[in-house]
C-alpha cells in the first residue's frame, strides 16, 4: 500500500495511461470500494455516545427508585432482618447503581463540553493568528513605502 | 477524458439529496455523479449550497432526503470517522492546518495515519518543492497559496480516494490558482476522484472533466466545462437555470 503511494507521487504519467486505459479499476478505487462496502451506518437512534447518556439517565433514575422503595418497604415493617434487607438491597444497592448513572451521565457531558470548548480555543486562536498577520503586513507595507 | 469505466457505479453519486440546518431547508433535491478519475466542478454563487453539499458528502450534516451512494453503495447516515478512513477526504473551505506550527509539524501530525514521518515528508515535499524550503516555517505565516498546498498536502497523505475541495482560491492570486489546478489535474490522473467546489468559473474549468451549476439548493445544470462556461454569465444574471 505505503510503496504504491511513493510510486503513484513520482510516477504520475505512467499511472495517468493506465487509468484512462484501463476498465480494471485501480488498486486503490477497489480498495475504497471494498471499504465502502464494510461502512456502517448510523441508526436512527443516534450516535453511541447519545445512547450511553440515556443509559446514565436511566440508571441514575433507577438507582433513586431503588432507594425509594427500599425506604417504604423498610418502614413498611418493623422486624429488623428485614429491614436490613431492604436496607443493603435497596439502600445501598441503589445508591451504587445511582452513582454509576452519574459517572456515565458526567463523563458524556464533561467529554462534549470540553470538545466544544477546544474547537471554540482553536477558532479563536486561528482568528488571533489572522489578526496578527494582517497587521504585520500593513507594517510591511508601511515600512516599505517609506523611503529608506 | 474522463476515465469513467462504461458501465461502472460513479464513485460519489447524490441523488435527490436534500438537507437542513435545523427546520431551514438548504438542499432541494441535489442531483450530481463523479467518477472515477474525473473532476467535477461545481460553480455557484454565494449561499447556493456548495459546502453544504460536501458537508453532506463528508457525513458532518445528515440528509433529510434523498441518497448519497459510493461506488454504487447508499450511504446516508455514516459517520465523518469513518468515511474518512474508507478515503473520503475533505479540504474545507479557508485551510484546514494549524496555524501555529510549523509546515513540517502540520505534516507529523499525519503520522496518527501509522505511517512513517520520513514517508510523509519527503511525499509531500516531492509534489510540492516549495513546502520543503518552507518547512520550518509557521504555518500561519505563510503565503494563501502556500498554506493552502500544505492542506493539500496533508490531505493526499490519508490516501484518499475522493478528495473534496472547497473554494481553492479563495483570497488567492490567479497565478497561484494556476499553479494549485494543475496539481489538482495531476491528482486526478492519478485515479483520485476530485469534487471541486467554485464560485466563479476562473481555472477550474480548464482542468475538470465535467461541470455542474448550483443555484439555490439544486444543480440545474451539467455539462461539459465548455458548455458550462458558456451557460454561467447567463445562470448568474438569473436567465439559466
Ligand atoms: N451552520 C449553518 N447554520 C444555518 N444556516 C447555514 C449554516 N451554514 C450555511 N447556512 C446557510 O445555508 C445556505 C447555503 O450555505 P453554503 O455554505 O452551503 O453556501 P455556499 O454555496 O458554500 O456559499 P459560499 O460560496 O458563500 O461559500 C446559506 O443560505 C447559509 O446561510
Ligand atoms: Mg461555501
Amino acid at each position: 500500500m505505503d510503496t504504491e503511494i511513493g510510486g503513484r507521487t513520482f510516477d504520475d504519467d505512467a499511472d495517468a495511461a493506465a487509468t484512462s486505459a484501463g476498465e480494471e479499476a485501480s488498486p486503490r478505487m477497489a480498495e475504497f470500494e471494498r471499504q465502502v462496502a464494510a461502512l456502517r451506518l448510523r441508526g436512527q437512534s443516534g450516535s453511541f455516545e447519545t445512547r450511553l447518556l440515556y443509559l446514565g439517565i436511566a440508571l441514575l433514575g433507577l438507582g433513586l427508585l431503588m432507594v425509594g422503595v427500599a425506604w417504604f418497604r423498610a418502614s413498611d415493617t418493623t422486624v429488623q432482618h428485614e429491614q436490613i434487607d431492604y436496607l443493603i438491597s435497596g439502600g445501598i444497592g441503589g445508591i451504587g447503581v445511582t452513582l454509576i448513572g452519574a459517572a456515565i451521565y458526567l463523563r458524556i457531558s464533561i467529554t462534549r463540553y470540553l470538545r466544544l470548548w477546544l474547537v471554540r480555543l482553536l477558532y479563536e486562536q486561528r482568528a488571533q493568528t489572522d489578526r496578527t498577520i494582517d497587521a504585520l503586513e500593513r507594517i510591511e507595507a508601511v515600512l516599505r513605502e517609506r523611503p529608506s | 477524458m474522463p476515465p469513467d469505466g462504461a458501465g461502472a457505479a460513479p464513485v460519489l453519486e447524490l441523488s435527490g439529496v436534500r438537507a437542513a440546518y435545523g427546520r431551514i431547508e438548504v438542499l432541494h433535491g441535489v442531483d450530481l455523479a463523479v467518477g472515477a478519475g474525473q473532476v467535477f466542478a461545481l460553480l455557484g454563487p454565494n449561499g447556493a449550497g456548495k459546502s453544504t453539499t460536501l458537508k453532506v458528502i463528508s457525513g458532518q450534516l445528515p440528509i433529510t432526503g434523498g441518497q448519497v451512494c459510493l461506488t454504487g453503495r447508499v450511504v446516508n447516515g455514516a459517520v465523518p470517522e469513518r468515511l474518512a478512513q474508507a478515503g473520503v477526504c475533505t479540504i474545507p473551505e479557508g485551510r484546514g492546518i494549524f496555524p501555529s506550527l510549523t509546515v513540517r509539524e502540520n505534516l507529523q501530525m499525519m503520522t496518527f495515519s501509522g505511517r512513517p514521518r520520513s514517508m510523509i515528508e519527503e511525499q509531500a515535499y516531492a509534489r510540492f518543492p516549495r513546502l520543503r524550503e518552507r518547512r520550518r516555517q509557521v504555518a500561519g505565516t505563510m503565503s494563501g497559496g502556500e498554506q493552502q498546498m500544505l492542506a493539500m498536502a496533508r490531505a493526499l497523505t490519508t490516501d484518499p480516494a475522493l478528495l473534496l475541495l472547497d473554494e481553492l482560491s479563495m483570497g488567492l492570486a490567479p497565478l497561484i490558482v494556476d499553479e494549485l489546478y494543475e496539481i489538482v489535474g495531476q491528482i486526478a490522473r492519478e485515479g483520485i476522484s476530485i469534487l471541486v467546489i467554485e464560485q466563479f468559473a476562473a481555472t477550474v474549468l480548464a482542468v475538470a472533466d465535467v461541470a455542474g451549476i448550483m443555484l439555490q439548493g439544486r444543480v440545474v445544470q451539467v455539462g461539459t466545462p465548455d458548455e458550462m462556461q458558456t451557460a454561467l454569465s447567463g445562470a448568474y444574471l438569473g436567465g439559466g437555470g
